[in-house]
């Protein structure tokens, strides 16, 4: 998983459980807020028709208790014969516009007096809201009771309700009046009367209604919510990327100076921080490599210029028994060279086999001096001794393990075979000569015949030429033959550059 | 005691004594003077002896009261009014009235001490009469 | 004050359903406990000083029966309520009430009754009566207003003789300063007396009294002998009270004081009468005396109000003088 993946479901995961605890508990708060406005609200309305109700009856229970007081419940010793008493009930009732009726009372229960007419002279049957004692200054005791049948639809006109809300009443054994409907839910808010302690008026409100403002918000929450998730993730997203460059500057110059193995270059990333001190910290490693690789360059360097100079020193030692002069290595080794390149192999390749090539001929050591520089033809016996200066040269060179002194062997051992598989030591054919043999052959074979020997002067030119167009698939690989006419020039020039002097003989 | 009443009560409607001045016949008083009655009904006096008096008044314009007034009390209505203002102003009210002689009559059985006047046609068992005009 | 006043009757507008419908000069009776009434009282005098006009009481009274026995009287008045000279156009007055009555009556019996408080001093007829509507002149004689306390707070023992149904009697004493003194004529600390009435007919009756008094202002003990008689036959009324009180002066002989009046009321009608009446006033301390003669003329719509006029001489010079006024009882 990437770090920017990383980071991004980190900072989500880190922030986005805070922030919807926080939302969660807004949300939350927010919905306590409300239920507390609401039922607040509630509650006020409440009070005030509760308040309003208590008024009336308390206004009620001072209108009976006046009623108690007045002259006309004398009458109630004529048992209200002139109905004054019920025709006082009775204007009262329509006075305050009630529902029920009043009633006056023996202290037996008899019905002496009421607003309503058919009741009087029965016995009291229903329960009383409200009751007055009825004193007359001719008794101490009292002469009668005025009651009250008050039934709770007088509470109506007091209760505004309209389809979200409305009021009822319960009574205290757990029964509801008045109530219009059910509400699935609902908020419930609940006072008792002061006057009339056994009823209690309930506020009721549905509640999707009371809480139509949160489901308004909630909506807006969850947008919220999912807003800050998306800020989130493409803040940390960003500020994952914004982190990592530097990083990826890091990674990308290291792989950089891996591929292009140059040393010397350094991460520009200026920072005070801790990655900034990671970019100083690998600056200084790279430099210190570049310094440590530029010492085993040079130590290589010298290594190389060394094993060079051996080699051709020893190819020189060879060659100085013999009559011929040092430069004939030089240039048999850069006639190697370029027929190695032109050849095809590559640059690495053809500069080893320019570096072996001096070496071809340090099987003479081992030859004796009288075969080796005997001016004249050589007899078989002669003729065999040197010929085994190739074998000689392989077995010298065979024991190394460097490439070098490989090639060297190979160089050593094949410079004599011929194409048409009549060389020596091996006879080998065609192909089967390593092309540092085919090559050495003819590089060899072309300054032998274009410089003074012991045994013979130099060929001219035109000499030489159309002994390779004859030697051409016979003794010299036809290829190789076919890249020195193309590139003949080369050659020559080759030969003019490393040209003996008279005088000169290494 | 009864018979001397009967005697009374018919002596009384032969000579025209139309009206009776009733009690409960729960209290022991059996007379009472014109005197006393007029000192009543003016709110001088509450009393007979020991019993408190409560008397009581015909609303109205009725014939009995105006035959009262003129023949107990002495006063006619003009006067009477005087005299009542000036009680007013003592803190002095004019006796209850009950509305008819049929609620005079069921006042004064319940109420101990009440006494008003009714036509003595109504006169029954259940009242005791005190006084006749 | 005022303000107990309106909201008086606006009892009495909610609740005049139950009681017996209301009539004029005879108060709102809302029940057994409560009667409300008032009354208010207008007067001009035009004498040789000034000519003022005054809005001379107003009160409100409330009284009722708290139990069989008990019954109870408050009123409060403004005096002085408002006033304006004429000639010199000075306007003020007191809108301030004051505790005019206040007592409990007290039933034992038709010969035993008492009254507590601060109520009327029961001497004579005039006393009785002290209301501008009540009566048949505007102006009272001097004998009621300077020889006596026209008030008195303390105990007053009343009724019948006993045996007897026509005589009365009030036995009263007062040990305290006054209720407020405000408008006492003659504030005191020690008041005690004794009144009888005898009711002769229903036309005549006469009575007595005598009583002691220590004036609160000078500390001067008066004590006095007093009688009143009246006739009354529906049309003429007649009626004289006289007083004489001995008054022992500080740094001074005691010296009496002598005043009486005889006052005629002749009824044309109901609403009409004439009114003459004389007065005699003597201070022989001061060495002052006054022979007063009023003629005057009421007329009475309804009883409870009243409308008068007057005319006095005086011997006294520059005393005569005119009045007029308008009174309602409610």
């Amino acid at each position: 998983m990437s770090f920017k993946l990383k980071t991004i479901l980190l900072f989500l995961a880190v922030s986005l459980i805070p922030y919807a605890l926080t939302m969660f508990l807004v949300g939350n708060s927010f919905r306590q807020e409300l239920y507390d406005a609401v039922t607040q609200e509630m509650n006020t309305q409440l009070h005030l028709s509760v308040e309003r109700i208590d008024q009336h009856l308390l206004t009620l229970h001072n209108d009976m208790a006046f009623l108690a007081k007045s002259d006309i419940m004398n009458d109630v010793y004529t048992k209200d014969l002139d109905r004054r008493i019920s025709n006082a009930l009775l204007s009262k009732k329509n006075d305050l516009k009630m529902v029920g009726d009043f009633y006056l009372t023996d202290p037996h229960g008899m019905i002496i007096a009421s607003s309503d007419f058919n009741t009087i002279g029965k016995t009291n049957r229903f329960k009383s809201f409200l009751s007055v004692n009825v004193y007359s200054t001719f008794s101490t005791q009292p002469i009668g009771i005025l009651h009250v049948r008050y039934p709770v639809e007088n509470f109506k006109r007091f209760f505004s309700n309209t389809q979200q809300r409305h009021y009822y009443i319960q009574h205290a054994d757990g029964t509801t009046s008045l109530r219009p409907s059910l509400f699935q839910d609902s908020l419930k808010v609940s006072k008792t009367l002061k006057n009339a302690p056994d009823l209690t008026v309930v506020l009721e409100e549905k509640k999707e209604f009371a809480y139509r403002l949160l489901y308004k918000y909630e909506l807006w929450f969850i947008l919220f919510l999912l807003g800050g998730a998306v800020f989130i993730a493409l803040a940390a997203y960003f500020i994952a990327t914004h982190l990592i460059k530097p990083i990826m500057t890091l990674s990308n110059t290291a792989k950089k100076i891996t591929r292009t193995r140059d040393y010397t270059q350094q991460v520009h990333i200026k920072r005070d921080d801790e990655i900034g001190e990671l970019s100083r910290s690998f600056n200084t490693m790279i430099s210190g490599m570049d310094h440590a690789l530029n010492e085993i360059t040079d130590l290589n360097q010298e290594i190389e210029e060394t094993q060079r100079e051996v080699v051709f020193t020893m190819g020189s030692i060879g060659e100085s028994r013999s009559k011929e002069t040092g430069n004939h290595v030089k240039r048999v080794a850069e006639y190697s060279k370029l027929l190695a390149l032109y050849y095809g192999l590559d640059e690495e390749e053809a500069e080893m086999l320019k570096q072996a090539s001096p070496m071809h001929d340090i099987g003479k050591v081992a030859i004796p001096d009288a075969v080796l520089n005997k001016p004249g033809r050589f007899d078989e016996e002669e003729r065999r001794i040197m010929d085994t200066h190739a074998a000689l040269g392989y077995e010298m060179l065979k024991h190394s393990n460097r490439a070098l002194l490989q090639a060297a062997a190979i160089v050593a051992h094949e410079h004599h075979e011929k194409w048409d598989g009549s060389g020596y030591p091996k006879r080998l054919k065609e192909e089967e000569i390593h092309i540092y043999g085919r090559i050495t052959a003819l590089a060899d074979v072309f300054d032998a015949l274009g410089s003074d020997r012991v045994y013979k002067k130099a060929w001219d030119d035109e000499r030489i030429f159309s002994l390779f167009k004859e030697e051409r698939g016979r003794h010299f690989d036809p290829h190789l033959v076919d890249i020195f006419f193309e590139r003949l020039g080369e050659f020559l020039a080759i030969r003019e550059t490393f040209k003996d002097t008279h005088e000169a003989q290494e | 005691m009864k018979k001397l009443l009967i005697f009374y009560f018919l002596y009384g409607s032969l000579f025209g004594a139309e009206y009776s001045i009733i009690i409960s016949k729960k209290i022991t008083l059996s007379e009472i003077t014109s005197q006393q009655i007029r000192d009543l009904f003016l709110m001088k006096r509450h009393a007979i002896g020991n019993q408190k008096i409560i008397p009581l008044n015909l609303l109205g314009q009725d014939p009995s009261r105006i035959t009262f007034e003129n023949e107990i009390l002495k006063m006619d209505r003009d006067r009477l009014n005087t005299y009542w203002v000036k009680q007013h102003f003592q803190g002095l009210t004019p006796p209850i009235t009950q509305p008819s002689h049929e609620s005079i009559k069921a006042f004064v059985q319940n109420v101990e001490g009440a006494i008003g006047y009714i036509p003595s046609s109504m006169v029954d068992s259940s009242v005791k009469v005190i006084y006749e005009f | 004050m005022q303000f107990r006043f309106l909201s008086l009757y606006l009892i009495v507008l909610t609740s005049s359903l139950y009681a017996t419908p209301y009539e004029f000069g005879h108060g709102f009776n809302l029940h057994d406990s409560l009667t409300a009434g008032g009354y208010v009282s207008t007067e001009f005098e035009s004498n040789q000083q000034a000519d003022t006009f005054t809005i001379d009481d107003v009160a409100i009274m409330a009284y009722g029966n708290i139990g069989s026995n008990v019954s109870y009287l408050a009123e409060l008045e403004a005096v002085g309520f408002y006033h304006k000279h004429l000639t010199n156009g000075n306007e003020g007055g007191s809108q301030k009430f004051h505790i005019e009555r206040l007592y409990m009556d007290i039933w034992m019996s038709d010969t035993f009754n008492f009254r507590v408080g601060k109520q009327i001093t029961p001497i004579g007829y005039w006393n009785l009566e002290p209301i501008n509507v009540l009566r048949d002149t505007t102006s009272n004689p001097l004998y009621s207003s300077l020889l006596f306390p026209k008030f008195l707070t303390g105990i007053d023992m009343n009724g019948y003789l006993p045996q007897s149904s026509t005589t009365r009697y009030h036995l009263f004493g007062q040990a305290t300063h006054d209720m407020d003194e405000e408008y006492i004529n003659i504030p005191n600390t020690h008041f005690y007396g004794l009144s009888l009435e005898h009711e002769l007919s229903m036309e005549t009756s006469f009575g007595g009294s005598i009583g002691e008094f220590i004036a609160l202002n000078s500390d001067e003990k008066t004590r006095f002998l007093q009688g009143n008689v009246k006739y009354d036959n529906g049309s003429l009324l007649l009626s004289a009270e006289a007083i004489t009180a001995q008054t022992d002066y500080q740094h001074a002989k005691s010296d009496l004081t002598l005043s009486g009046y005889l006052q005629s009321v002749y009824h044309f009608s109901n609403e009409h009468a004439i009114v003459g009446r004389y007065e005699y006033y003597d201070d022989q301390h001061r060495d002052y005396k006054d022979h007063i003669g009023i003629f005057g003329y009421s007329y009475r719509p309804i009883y409870p109000i009243s409308i008068k006029g007057e005319y006095q001489w005086h011997s006294q010079e520059n005393e005569n003088r005119t009045l007029l006024s308008f009174s309602v009882l409610f």
